[in-house]
């Protein structure tokens, strides 16, 4: 991929230097993928890894085991986690009968103790479908060495579903005979009759029978390899779980690489099948436009020496000063909000409409400063805005900018000389006319991907959507946004059924936005302010989100520094009309919801959180989150929430978790772009643990322009 | 209009847009990126010049003696003439009209920035030392900024040898130099500089490696 990109942005002779930069590596950029969509064989693992912080997606077909999509993730260099989502119809029913289609959501965990040595193989624990209904629910211990440089031999020991073919007596009973058998997982049956899924199947974990499982993988060439297993997986019929009539337990398939991020597969499975999988790998540390497209910044402007001396300067110059600042930030997509010169300081402060890197903007801004600031100003002092809040200010000393620029060890050099602390008063600072328009409109095509609507579990919309911003004041914006599919008016309804004694305060959502009619997705006003320094607050009224409105109120503290940050949000909200439009009596249902929050940065790209409160259909819980944040603004995460719903209550899955990825657009499209996408991969959306959907929520919006976010990305300072 | 026609009008709307979107809110949509993305693939394919950048004449340039450079990337004929934009002590940063600019200290490239990996700082001390010494061996550190905003440097060791008298074209003239080859490598990475110097000492003209996601670029004094 980078071969092809550096092509066309940099010419031939950068693709044959990447080459050669790749050289060192082995045959294959990683390791193949199975059908389960993990690294592996063809339906057995191997012990190998991907490369840290690899996401790759897999969609797999045969006959006998239908379609599945799978998302693994290289958490570290050694631990991976995997989400599936399978439909399939493996139960010797009759096939053309969809009654027994099942979609089925599983999760895995993979962990490999070391690195292959010269004589000992490289050795993993793994679990698979360890969550939910659990199906496929095996766990396995797998050892794998690679012979010469284009072999490598797998070898391992199945329990669960991995230990049915010509199992025999668990090695482990010689520990205990804890291990000898394997109970019945009792949660494994379906809606109504008693199980959820969901929750984890510990008691089963490594009891039972045990089976003997192993391959081989040869790379023909860098691109093509094929491979060869002896499956432990015998698909008996068992309640509930998949079954295949299995004619072989060994499988064969061939693996092709047309790019380095992209592997085809095929083969033939359980002597009587053939199946496809094809597999595209995304690493969030790999920007596939390395620094970015963005243009060069104006270099510094260095004080000439005799000017040096200079300690005041004429103040009649003061509003031509401003203007030419606004005109020169302008050209960096910077608002100048307000200045403040004295004899040797200037304090700035400015909304960055560009640059996703605040650290890249502060560096932009102080360029410009140096362009038109006096001689004497010698204090430089930054205070980016975000939403018409002042989130820090950062000073640094216009002889350190002077001496540092285009030097080795600049960026941390400055970093390490600058001061970062809350933004100062409005007071001194004198405001500058607004340059940009007050009102910003746009229009555009969206695709949505609709999940389990009466019509199937998945499906596409598309259509246009109309945005629509106006700024009363820096603080004081109406926004909304109108989408109108090009789908016309649907059936609503949800997939499944959802009897429970709450309102349908999500799964309702199937209903919602049907009627082929223009749909009012938000409209609000929303207030940003700061309280105190350190304590920031958002009041945001009209209809929040497409199945609420109402109004939200929320306090942030949350000191420039500091890694904890703690957050109360209220929020009195009514369900919207199914139609979408200005009413609120189809459902006639209020609600109060709030929590109490805090937020931990970890460091080194892992950050916490925590929210206490109530939740949509008037249930009481908390929700934890866990994120591993990549400094160029990726961010993947899980978390889960517990309230005092009962798991019968909840319906399938028994609690609200899931897993959520954000991608900044920058590093597809490496112009700078403040915005991102982000979606979560629920295991279902239903009505327990739901939370109310409110756009720019305080934490997300100040962090931004605070000192540990100006950290992860200072590299950009310079840029 | 009615919904059904509101639909239609979509369904039409939705086809002619496309990828793109417009409006002052959209301004950084991926769609708009990923539609000049694939312009540029496009372009690269069929072999379709980029726009032309205005022409510098031997004319303009013997009327401003030492106010442009030329740019290109190695091997290719697209030149883009360079302005000094900022003078930082024996640092001299020069800008194309499509903001691409190289930062130069006595003619050799210490940082580029509007590349797609930029060389954020180098430090070539030693590299203008073992020049004036007409060859040598000297360390070069340089930087670069990576795909996860990082700063990450990179240590070379350089061997700078005379490659003999060439003469070399430098926008229609005809210009007596010695060339002098800077071979440096790393641990990951190895690669060729090689710079003409005139009777004066200045470099007329040079290919310099940007980094390794750029490649060499040219630079010629007129």
């Amino acid at each position: 991929m980078a071969c092809s990109i550096y092509r066309t942005i940099l010419g031939n002779s950068a693709c044959s230097f990447a080459l050669m930069l790749a050289s060192t590596a082995v045959a294959q950029d990683g390791p193949s993928y199975t059908v389960f969509g993990t690294p592996g064989l063809i339906e057995m693992p191997t012990a190998e890894s991907a490369e840290a912080s690899d996401i790759a997606a897999t969609f797999a077909y045969s006959p006998s085991s239908g379609y599945r999509t799978s998302f693994t993730y290289q958490l570290t260099p050694k631990f991976s986690g995997s989400f599936r989502y399978a439909v399939f119809n493996m139960y010797g029913y009759d096939v053309a009968n969809p009654q027994f289609e099942t979609f089925d959501r599983s999760f895995d965990l993979k962990y490999r103790f070391n690195e292959e040595g010269t004589y000992i193989p490289a050795i993993a624990v793994g679990l698979r479908d360890f969550l939910g209904t659990g199906r496929f629910g095996s766990e396995y211990i797998v050892a794998s060495k690679s012979v010469g440089s284009n072999l490598i031999v797998t070898g391992g020991l199945g329990w669960g579903r991995m230990g049915t073919k010509n199992g025999f007596a668990n090695p482990l009973g010689a520990v205990s005979d804890y291990f000898d058998t394997r109970p019945v997982y009792e949660d494994r049956t379906q809606q109504g009759e008693g199980g959820n899924g969901g929750t984890i199947s510990v008691k089963q974990f490594f009891r039972g029978d045990a089976a003997v499982f192993g391959g081989l993988e040869y790379q023909i060439s860098p691109k093509l390899g094929v491979k060869a297993e002896y499956s432990s997986i015998a698909y008996l019929e068992e309640p509930l779980t998949p079954a295949v009539d299995i004619a072989s337990p060994l499988n064969f398939g061939v693996t092709y690489r047309p790019r380095p991020n992209m592997e085809l597969n095929t083969g033939y499975l359980y002597g009587s099948d053939f199946y496809f999988g094809i597999t595209t790998m995304l690493n969030p540390e790999k920007r596939p436009v390395l620094s970015g497209l963005d243009r060069a910044p104006a270099p510094l402007k260095v004080r000439a020496q005799d000017a040096l001396a200079a300690t005041t300067w004429d103040r009649n110059n003061e509003p031509a000063l401003r203007a030419a600042l606004a005109q020169l930030l302008e050209v960096e997509g910077i608002t100048l909000d307000g200045l403040e010169v004295s004899d040797r300081q200037a304090r700035v402060r400015y909304s960055n409409e560009r640059y996703r890197s605040e650290a890249q903007a502060i560096g932009r801004v102080a360029r410009m400063m140096s362009q038109v600031m006096p001689a004497s100003v010698e204090i430089f002092t930054l205070e980016p805005m975000l939403r018409g809040v002042p989130v820090s200010a950062t000073t640094l000393r216009r002889s350190d900018l002077e001496q540092l620029e285009n030097t080795v060890g600049a960026a941390d050099a400055m970093f390490e000389r600058a001061r970062f602390d809350a933004a100062g008063p409005d007071a001194g600072l004198i405001d500058s006319p607004a340059q940009s328009d007050k009102w910003q409109w746009g229009i555009g095509p969206y695709i949505a991907l609709v999940l389990f609507d009466a019509s199937g579990p998945i499906k596409a919309d598309v259509g246009l959507q109309f945005d629509g911003r106006y700024e009363l004041n820096k603080n004081l914006v109406i926004s909304g946004s109108i989408t109108q599919s090009a789908l016309g008016k649907r059936p609503g309804g949800a997939f499944f059924d959802n009897p429970n004694d709450y309102v349908n305060v999500r799964t309702d959502g199937a209903y919602f936005g049907r009627d082929g009619t223009p749909n009012l997705q938000n409209l609000t006003l929303a207030y940003y302010g700061r309280v105190t320094p350190d304590i920031y607050s958002r009041v945001t009224l009209g209809y929040l989100e497409w199945m609420y409105g109402g109004v939200s109120a929320e306090v942030l503290w949350k000191p420039v520094g500091s890694r904890l940050a703690l957050g109360a949000e209220v929020n009195y909200t009514a369900m919207r009309n199914r139609d979408q439009g200005f009413k609120f009596d189809e459902y006639d249902y209020q609600v109060a919801t709030g929590s109490l929050s805090a937020y931990y940065d970890f460091g080194k790209g892992y950050q916490a959180q925590m929210d206490v409160g109530r939740y949509l259909a008037g249930d009481w819980g908390a929700t934890f989150a866990l994120d591993r944040e990549f400094q160029n603004g990726w961010r993947v995460g899980g978390y889960f929430t517990l309230t005092d719903m009962p798991f019968d209550q909840f319906g399938e899955g028994s609690f609200d978790k899931g897993i959520r990825v954000t991608i900044p657009y920058d590093y597809f499209i490496g112009s700078p772009s403040r915005k991102d996408v982000s979606t979560t991969l629920q295991s279902l959306s239903r009505d327990g643990g739901a939370r109310l959907m409110v756009d720019g929520r305080l934490y997300e919006t100040v962090r931004g322009g605070q000192v540990a976010d100006l950290t992860d990305t200072w590299g950009r300072f310079w840029r | 209009m009615t919904f059904a026609k509101l639909r239609l009008v979509t369904v039409g709307i939705v086809a002619a847009l496309g990828l793109s979107a417009c409006g002052s809110l959209n301004e950084q949509s991926p769609a708009a990126g990923i539609s000049q993305m694939v312009k540029a693939r496009l372009a690269a394919r069929t072999g379709t010049p980029p726009p032309a950048a205005p022409v510098l004449t031997r004319e303009a340039a013997d009327a401003n003696p030492g106010a442009f450079m030329l740019l290109s990337r190695a091997g290719s004929g697209t030149q883009a003439s360079l302005v000094t934009a900022g003078v930082n002590g024996t640092k001299v940063t020069w800008m194309s009209a499509d903001q691409v600019s190289v930062t130069l200290e006595n003619g050799i490239i210490v940082a580029t920035r509007g590349f797609v990996q930029d060389m954020m700082a180098a430090d070539i001390s030693q590299v203008v030392n073992a020049l004036v010494t007409s060859g040598g061996t000297a360390q070069r550190r340089v930087e670069y900024l990576d795909g996860l905003d990082q700063i990450s440097t990179e240590l070379l060791q350089c061997r700078i040898a005379s490659g003999g008298f060439e003469n070399v074209e430098a926008l229609g003239k005809m210009v007596e130099t010695e060339r002098f080859d800077e071979v440096c490598s790393s641990d990951i990475i190895q690669y060729t500089n090689i710079y003409w110097i005139n009777d004066d000492g200045v470099i007329t003209k040079s290919r310099q490696l940007v980094s390794p996601g750029v490649g060499y670029v040219d630079l010629i004094r007129p």
